[in-house]
Protein backbone atom coordinates (compact mmCIF):
# COMPACT_ATOMS: atom_id res chain seq x y z
CA UNK A 1 0.00 0.00 0.00
CA UNK A 2 1.62 3.27 -0.84
CA UNK A 3 -0.20 5.98 1.41
CA UNK A 4 2.10 8.79 -0.01
CA UNK A 5 1.76 10.39 -3.12
CA UNK A 6 2.80 13.70 -5.30
CA UNK A 7 1.17 15.90 -7.42
CA UNK A 8 3.56 18.02 -9.80
CA UNK A 9 2.02 21.31 -10.75
CA UNK A 10 4.17 22.88 -13.53
CA UNK A 11 4.31 26.97 -14.04
CA UNK A 12 5.33 28.24 -16.79
CA UNK A 13 7.49 32.08 -16.29
CA UNK A 14 7.93 34.23 -19.19
CA UNK A 15 8.29 37.57 -18.19
CA UNK A 16 10.02 39.87 -15.53
CA UNK A 17 8.44 39.99 -12.77
CA UNK A 18 5.54 37.59 -13.41
CA UNK A 19 2.85 37.06 -10.99
CA UNK A 20 1.16 33.64 -11.28
CA UNK A 21 -1.98 32.34 -9.91
CA UNK A 22 -2.61 28.97 -9.86
CA UNK A 23 -4.79 26.34 -8.29
CA UNK A 24 -3.87 22.71 -7.45
CA UNK A 25 -6.84 20.10 -7.09
CA UNK A 26 -6.53 17.66 -4.61
CA UNK A 27 -8.21 14.23 -5.27
CA UNK A 28 -10.56 12.77 -2.78
CA UNK A 29 -8.45 10.23 -1.83
CA UNK A 30 -6.22 12.38 -0.56
CA UNK A 31 -6.30 13.25 3.98
CA UNK A 32 -3.18 14.85 5.08
CA UNK A 33 -0.61 17.35 3.01
CA UNK A 34 2.30 16.24 3.93
CA UNK A 35 5.53 18.04 2.37
CA UNK A 36 5.78 21.18 -0.55
CA UNK A 37 9.16 20.58 -2.85
CA UNK A 38 10.26 22.92 -5.15
CA UNK A 39 12.11 22.53 -8.56
CA UNK A 40 12.41 23.46 -12.35
CA UNK A 41 14.63 24.25 -15.24
CA UNK A 42 15.97 27.33 -17.51
CA UNK A 43 14.50 27.80 -20.86
CA UNK A 44 16.72 30.68 -21.52
CA UNK A 45 20.07 31.09 -20.66
CA UNK A 46 20.53 32.03 -16.99
CA UNK A 47 23.29 34.78 -16.14
CA UNK A 48 25.65 33.90 -13.90
CA UNK A 49 26.41 35.53 -10.86
CA UNK A 50 29.99 36.28 -10.41
CA UNK A 51 31.70 34.17 -8.08
CA UNK A 52 34.65 35.60 -5.91
CA UNK A 53 37.72 34.70 -6.11
CA UNK A 54 37.89 33.71 -2.19
CA UNK A 55 36.35 30.60 -1.26
CA UNK A 56 35.50 31.09 2.63
CA UNK A 57 34.09 34.28 1.51
CA UNK A 58 29.76 33.98 1.78
CA UNK A 59 27.96 34.49 -1.17
CA UNK A 60 24.25 35.30 -1.43
CA UNK A 61 21.72 33.66 -3.23
CA UNK A 62 20.20 33.96 -6.40
CA UNK A 63 16.41 34.79 -5.72
CA UNK A 64 14.28 33.05 -8.85
CA UNK A 65 10.88 34.09 -7.04
CA UNK A 66 8.31 33.56 -4.61
CA UNK A 67 5.78 30.91 -3.64
CA UNK A 68 2.74 30.85 -1.40
CA UNK A 69 0.00 27.90 -1.02
CA UNK A 70 -2.90 28.43 0.16
CA UNK A 71 -5.89 25.62 1.84
CA UNK A 72 -9.38 27.25 2.08
CA UNK A 73 -10.07 24.95 5.25
CA UNK A 74 -8.55 26.72 8.75
CA UNK A 75 -4.73 26.66 7.90
CA UNK A 76 -5.33 29.72 5.45
CA UNK A 77 -1.47 30.29 4.22
CA UNK A 78 0.27 27.31 5.14
CA UNK A 79 3.70 27.59 2.78
CA UNK A 80 5.46 30.34 1.46
CA UNK A 81 8.96 29.14 0.42
CA UNK A 82 11.46 30.60 -2.30
CA UNK A 83 13.30 29.07 -5.11
CA UNK A 84 16.96 30.37 -5.40
CA UNK A 85 20.27 28.91 -6.66
CA UNK A 86 22.76 27.90 -3.76
CA UNK A 87 25.74 29.96 -4.92
CA UNK A 88 27.55 28.87 -1.64
CA UNK A 89 28.03 24.42 -2.16
CA UNK A 90 31.90 24.98 -2.93
CA UNK A 91 31.58 27.34 0.74
CA UNK A 92 35.08 26.34 2.36
CA UNK A 93 35.35 23.32 0.56
CA UNK A 94 39.20 22.78 0.33
CA UNK A 95 38.71 20.24 -2.18
CA UNK A 96 37.99 22.75 -4.84
CA UNK A 97 40.89 23.77 -7.43
CA UNK A 98 41.53 24.42 -10.86
CA UNK A 99 40.41 20.98 -12.21
CA UNK A 100 37.58 20.31 -9.50
CA UNK A 101 35.06 22.40 -9.71
CA UNK A 102 32.36 21.85 -7.40
CA UNK A 103 28.80 21.67 -8.97
CA UNK A 104 25.43 21.14 -7.60
CA UNK A 105 24.84 17.96 -9.57
CA UNK A 106 28.37 16.48 -7.65
CA UNK A 107 28.05 17.86 -4.50
CA UNK A 108 24.22 18.29 -3.80
CA UNK A 109 22.94 16.69 -0.33
CA UNK A 110 19.91 14.53 -0.45
CA UNK A 111 17.03 16.05 -1.58
CA UNK A 112 13.93 16.29 0.52
CA UNK A 113 10.47 17.94 0.70
CA UNK A 114 9.74 20.77 3.47
CA UNK A 115 7.77 18.96 5.99
CA UNK A 116 4.19 20.29 6.71
CA UNK A 117 1.13 19.03 8.73
CA UNK A 118 -1.91 20.11 7.02
CA UNK A 119 -5.50 18.32 6.11
CA UNK A 120 -6.64 18.25 3.16
CA UNK A 121 -10.69 18.82 3.22
CA UNK A 122 -9.84 21.59 0.97
CA UNK A 123 -10.11 20.28 -2.59
CA UNK A 124 -8.59 23.10 -3.85
CA UNK A 125 -4.89 24.14 -2.70
CA UNK A 126 -4.77 28.48 -4.24
CA UNK A 127 -1.01 29.25 -5.11
CA UNK A 128 0.41 32.50 -6.19
CA UNK A 129 4.28 32.88 -7.65
CA UNK A 130 5.76 35.76 -7.90
CA UNK A 131 9.46 36.27 -10.31
CA UNK A 132 11.84 37.77 -8.85
CA UNK A 133 15.28 36.79 -10.83
CA UNK A 134 13.81 38.60 -14.05
CA UNK A 135 12.62 41.71 -12.00
CA UNK A 136 16.23 41.85 -10.38
CA UNK A 137 18.23 41.49 -14.29
CA UNK A 138 15.66 43.49 -15.51
CA UNK A 139 15.27 40.26 -18.77
CA UNK A 140 12.60 38.55 -19.58
CA UNK A 141 14.16 34.65 -18.58
CA UNK A 142 12.40 32.18 -19.19
CA UNK A 143 11.92 28.80 -17.23
CA UNK A 144 9.81 25.97 -15.94
CA UNK A 145 8.90 26.07 -11.87
CA UNK A 146 7.59 22.49 -10.33
CA UNK A 147 5.51 22.21 -7.23
CA UNK A 148 5.60 19.07 -6.03
CA UNK A 149 2.88 18.77 -3.79
CA UNK A 150 3.26 15.76 -1.11
CA UNK A 151 -0.05 14.06 0.50
CA UNK A 152 -1.34 11.38 2.29
CA UNK A 153 -4.13 9.26 1.79
CA UNK B 1 16.01 -13.92 6.62
CA UNK B 2 16.28 -11.43 4.42
CA UNK B 3 19.89 -9.93 3.85
CA UNK B 4 20.24 -6.15 1.67
CA UNK B 5 21.06 -5.95 -2.00
CA UNK B 6 21.88 -3.46 -5.01
CA UNK B 7 20.32 -3.98 -8.30
CA UNK B 8 21.26 -1.63 -10.86
CA UNK B 9 19.47 -0.90 -13.99
CA UNK B 10 20.39 1.22 -17.50
CA UNK B 11 18.82 2.94 -19.84
CA UNK B 12 20.64 4.69 -22.90
CA UNK B 13 19.54 8.11 -24.19
CA UNK B 14 20.54 8.55 -27.59
CA UNK B 15 18.54 11.86 -28.98
CA UNK B 16 17.88 15.24 -27.21
CA UNK B 17 14.13 15.62 -25.78
CA UNK B 18 13.32 11.75 -26.21
CA UNK B 19 11.73 9.92 -24.02
CA UNK B 20 12.85 6.19 -22.95
CA UNK B 21 10.53 3.53 -20.93
CA UNK B 22 11.53 0.30 -19.96
CA UNK B 23 10.62 -2.26 -17.76
CA UNK B 24 12.80 -4.50 -15.60
CA UNK B 25 12.51 -7.28 -13.84
CA UNK B 26 13.76 -8.56 -9.87
CA UNK B 27 15.28 -11.68 -9.07
CA UNK B 28 12.64 -13.89 -7.62
CA UNK B 29 14.12 -14.07 -4.19
CA UNK B 30 13.95 -10.50 -3.90
CA UNK B 31 11.56 -9.31 -1.27
CA UNK B 32 11.47 -5.76 -0.52
CA UNK B 33 12.07 -2.50 -1.90
CA UNK B 34 13.51 0.33 0.15
CA UNK B 35 14.80 2.86 -1.83
CA UNK B 36 15.82 4.00 -5.27
CA UNK B 37 18.40 6.30 -6.43
CA UNK B 38 18.98 7.79 -10.13
CA UNK B 39 22.85 8.47 -11.59
CA UNK B 40 24.39 8.99 -14.87
CA UNK B 41 27.92 8.65 -16.93
CA UNK B 42 26.84 12.50 -17.21
CA UNK B 43 25.53 13.56 -14.26
CA UNK B 44 25.46 17.20 -15.38
CA UNK B 45 22.63 15.82 -18.40
CA UNK B 46 20.68 14.09 -15.87
CA UNK B 47 20.50 16.60 -13.46
CA UNK B 48 19.42 19.51 -15.58
CA UNK B 49 17.41 17.84 -18.22
CA UNK B 50 16.19 14.32 -16.67
CA UNK B 51 12.56 13.95 -15.81
CA UNK B 52 10.90 10.12 -14.68
CA UNK B 53 8.45 8.13 -14.05
CA UNK B 54 8.63 5.64 -11.17
CA UNK B 55 6.30 2.75 -11.11
CA UNK B 56 6.96 -0.86 -9.02
CA UNK B 57 4.27 -3.59 -9.29
CA UNK B 58 2.18 -0.92 -11.48
CA UNK B 59 2.44 1.27 -8.70
CA UNK B 60 3.34 5.10 -9.60
CA UNK B 61 5.58 6.18 -7.19
CA UNK B 62 7.29 8.68 -8.55
CA UNK B 63 5.08 10.53 -11.50
CA UNK B 64 5.93 11.90 -14.26
CA UNK B 65 7.88 14.90 -14.62
CA UNK B 66 9.27 14.25 -11.32
CA UNK B 67 13.12 15.81 -12.01
CA UNK B 68 15.74 13.73 -11.47
CA UNK B 69 18.17 16.06 -9.65
CA UNK B 70 15.38 15.04 -6.83
CA UNK B 71 16.75 11.54 -6.86
CA UNK B 72 20.67 12.18 -7.28
CA UNK B 73 22.97 12.69 -4.24
CA UNK B 74 26.76 14.07 -4.34
CA UNK B 75 29.93 13.34 -3.15
CA UNK B 76 28.42 15.03 0.24
CA UNK B 77 26.47 12.35 1.33
CA UNK B 78 27.50 9.02 2.64
CA UNK B 79 27.35 6.30 0.32
CA UNK B 80 25.43 4.31 3.15
CA UNK B 81 22.95 7.00 3.30
CA UNK B 82 22.64 7.76 -0.60
CA UNK B 83 19.08 6.16 -1.65
CA UNK B 84 15.75 8.03 -1.67
CA UNK B 85 13.80 5.86 1.34
CA UNK B 86 10.37 4.35 -0.12
CA UNK B 87 9.98 2.43 3.44
CA UNK B 88 9.33 -1.46 2.41
CA UNK B 89 7.45 -2.07 -0.54
CA UNK B 90 6.80 -5.24 -1.30
CA UNK B 91 7.37 -6.37 -4.93
CA UNK B 92 4.54 -7.62 -6.31
CA UNK B 93 5.10 -9.16 -9.76
CA UNK B 94 8.65 -7.82 -9.65
CA UNK B 95 8.76 -5.63 -12.16
CA UNK B 96 9.99 -2.14 -12.23
CA UNK B 97 9.56 0.01 -15.02
CA UNK B 98 11.63 3.55 -15.71
CA UNK B 99 10.04 5.89 -17.87
CA UNK B 100 13.14 8.63 -18.83
CA UNK B 101 11.86 11.90 -20.67
CA UNK B 102 14.90 14.05 -21.57
CA UNK B 103 14.19 17.71 -21.66
CA UNK B 104 15.82 20.68 -23.28
CA UNK B 105 18.25 23.17 -21.06
CA UNK B 106 20.23 26.49 -21.84
CA UNK B 107 22.65 24.61 -19.50
CA UNK B 108 23.64 21.44 -20.88
CA UNK B 109 23.89 20.81 -24.50
CA UNK B 110 22.97 17.05 -25.48
CA UNK B 111 25.00 14.72 -26.15
CA UNK B 112 24.04 10.56 -25.48
CA UNK B 113 24.48 9.35 -22.38
CA UNK B 114 23.31 6.91 -19.57
CA UNK B 115 20.44 6.57 -16.97
CA UNK B 116 21.23 4.50 -13.96
CA UNK B 117 18.60 3.19 -11.73
CA UNK B 118 19.77 1.54 -8.42
CA UNK B 119 17.26 0.01 -6.76
CA UNK B 120 18.00 -1.10 -2.65
CA UNK B 121 16.59 -4.49 -2.31
CA UNK B 122 16.40 -7.52 0.25
CA UNK B 123 16.39 -10.66 -1.01
CA UNK B 124 15.66 -13.72 0.66
CA UNK B 125 18.77 -16.40 1.49
CA UNK B 126 19.46 -18.94 -0.90
CA UNK B 127 17.68 -22.09 0.89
Amino acid sequence: MIDRQVIITPLKIIKAGQVKHFQIKLPQTAKKIVGVELGGHFISELITTPTASEFTRFKANTLIGDLKLQSCERANIFYAGQLQVDNNLDFADFTKSAFIKIKPFTHQSKQFEDTISVDANSTIIQGIYKDAIGKQTGTDLSYLLKIYLWYKQ
Amino acid sequence: MLQPIKKRFDIQINAANSSVSKPFELDKNIKLIKGVLVTSDKDDLLYYRGTQKIEINNKEYFPENYESKLLMTGLNVAPNLRYYPLGDVLIGNGIIKLSYTDTDDSRTPFVPYRVALYVDCMMEDEL
